[in-house]
């Protein structure tokens, strides 16, 4: 597995708040990686740090270099789609294409025109005239046609109707991904892309209070619906979460066997978002 | 030229296409200008006679450098002020630095719009505007005399009139490196209407030193930065500050006579403002890139 980002103890103050406070983080190449966490928890500094868009303690080293010093040598091999970095409204689908073609040596200008050509972005219009969905597709077929190591998202579906929400997810994973792509993403809407995700890492207050892979959560959660009177029972397994859907007690354990959990109704795997606020609400108790 | 370099100054003419289209208006509007007073120009050469009346023109042309160079100065600043402040502005600033481009090459990408790419379409402009009101001129002095200059001595004004554009488009704009290196740090630094910092703070800084120190060296000074090339980098003949008319066709005078740039290359004006300058844009190259809050 080669190492694409590789954070040792990051740290960034902003006056009185500690953005971040300690960050250790490996991600692999090929891992698409969910970064979660509530407001202000710190993703988008730390995400900023690793696109060398500001500074920080600590040590970082994103494919091989330091984001502080390279970052323009870096952005030939990371693309970034960011609520706040907006596609200038003045300019033309056209002269974007041939702008990244003029200062991107791994863009490839028909790929991003061939995806173009399946959505309704014509290349004359100006940004200006294109609806959020569609500036989206316009940056996904820049992305797409980028041949980048590691793809950085930062709420890259904000605003989006779920249409597009869909599509883009749907395109990202069916074309971008090849086994050697690395993402990370952050969203608020963690159920839609639960799916895509091979790792979470779990954030609050610029920590890092959870790192799995996808396939050690559904193997170490296991969450379950009982009637009210097995509720002590289920106490006895030591729950690492307990809370009330519809009046009814639901128990999130933790590296508990299935079949014992089975007792108390039907086990299932907790989602994404479910663990997300036990992990957190538990840190803050 | 490489690839990126072309890139980077094509982005800069979509964003700001009063680059271009500025010149092309006073282009336009010099020829009005010229078409407007053809008709006289019959009356002008029975007057004075084919040959003088030819002189003024020849010499005319090379005048036309001051509308074009007055249109520069008021482009070239509002483009400097703007462009680097737009991009915080509109939010777009992440989506550059999303790509391959350093911030040196972004910064000085504006600053050769400034001394290069600006003046070129100042000059372009201004070159249509010589030669077909050259032409025009001297069609309409043969058509109401055989008696017009030679040949030769029009061809050397035309000549003559391109050296005063070429040189007037870049002593000024070198002369003005500090002024444009002080604007694009406003771009980088200001949140807000960075013209009004650009002028501000000269401004407070003349007022400060006369209340306190009752002397204007700040006010001198920059306006040495301002008006110094017009008298470092040219020589007006004594026999045109007197206005004597006989002297003038005497000498049968080239607009080239004027040009003094022996004298400007050897001030130290011209030298320490390009320190100056490059100091500026240094500084707007570092906010730009260590900037958190973009």
């Amino acid at each position: 597995m080669n190492s694409v980002i590789q954070a040792r103890n990051l740290r960034k103050r902003y006056g009185a708040t500690q953005a971040l406070d300690g960050i250790d983080l490996d991600i692999g190449s090929g891992r698409i990686v969910g970064l979660i966490g509530p407001n202000g928890a710190g993703k988008t500094t730390a995400l900023k740090a690793i696109l060398g868009l500001t500074s920080f303690q600590g040590s970082l080293e994103v494919l091989g270099r330091d984001p502080r010093r390279e970052r323009h040598a870096l952005m030939r091999d990371i693309c970034f789609i960011t609520d706040t970095a907006v596609i200038p409204r003045w300019i033309r689908v056209r002269q974007v294409l041939d702008y990244v073609a003029g200062v991107h040596p791994k863009f490839d200008p028909a790929r991003a025109e061939a995806f173009l050509a399946s959505t309704d972005v014509r290349p004359k219009a100006r940004v200006k005239s294109l609806s959020k969905g569609m500036i989206t597709q316009l940056h996904l077929a820049l992305v797409m046609a980028v041949d980048a190591r590691l793809l950085v998202l930062d709420e890259p579906t904000l605003g989006l109707d779920i249409i597009y929400r869909k599509q883009f997810y749907a395109t990202l994973l069916g074309d971008y991904c090849d086994g050697e792509r690395t993402i990370l993403l952050t969203t608020h809407q963690v159920e839609e892309v639960e799916h895509i995700l091979t790792d979470v890492v779990f954030i609050d207050r610029g920590r890092i209070v959870l790192r799995e892979t996808v396939e050690e959560l559904a193997a170490k959660y296991v969450e379950v619906m009982t009637r009210p009177d097995q509720a002590a029972a289920a106490r006895a397994l030591s729950p690492v979460f307990e809370r009330e859907v519809f009046g009814r007690p639901v128990f999130l354990f933790s590296g508990v066997e299935r079949e014992r959990v089975a007792l108390l109704g039907d086990p299932r795997t907790p989602s994404i978002a479910d663990l997300f606020v036990a992990t957190v609400k538990r840190a803050a108790a | 030229m490489n690839r990126t370099a072309v890139t980077l100054l094509r982005r800069e003419i979509w964003e700001h296409p009063a680059l271009y289209i500025a010149p092309l208006v006073v282009l336009a509007l010099c020829l009005v200008g010229v078409i407007g007073k053809i008709g006289y120009l019959g009356g002008f050469v029975e007057d004075h006679g084919a040959e003088d009346v030819g002189l003024i023109l020849d010499l005319g042309v090379a005048g036309f450098v001051v509308p074009f160079l007055m249109v520069l100065l008021v482009v070239t600043p509002l483009y400097l002020l703007d462009c680097l402040y737009s991009e915080r502005k509109d939010r777009s600033i992440l989506f550059w630095k999303s790509m391959p481009v350093s911030d040196t090459s972004t910064v000085l990408s504006k600053l050769a719009v400034a001394l290069l790419l600006a003046p070129l379409l100042v000059y372009v402009a201004a070159t249509a505007t010589q030669v077909v009101s050259f032409l025009i001129g001297h069609f309409a002095i043969a058509l109401s005399s055989d008696d017009g200059p030679s040949l030769l001595h029009s061809a050397a004004a035309v000549v003559d009139a391109q050296a005063v554009l070429v040189y007037t488009l870049l002593a000024v704009s070198l002369w003005y490196a500090p002024v444009y290196g002080w604007l694009l740090l406003v771009s980088v630094w200001a949140r807000r209407v960075p013209f009004l910092w650009a002028t501000l703070v000269p401004i407070v800084l003349i007022v400060l030193e006369a209340e306190i120190l009752r002397s204007r060296h700040v006010a001198d000074w920059i306006g040495y930065r301002i008006a110094g090339v017009y008298r470092t980098g040219y020589e007006i003949p004594f026999w045109m500050q007197s206005g004597d008319h006989d002297a003038f066709f005497d000498n049968a005078p080239a607009a080239v006579d004027l040009l003094a740039p022996g004298q400007l290359l050897a001030s130290t004006g011209l030298w320490s403002g390009l320190a100056l300058g490059a100091a500026f844009t240094t500084g707007a190259i570092l906010l730009r890139r260590y900037r958190d809050d973009a």
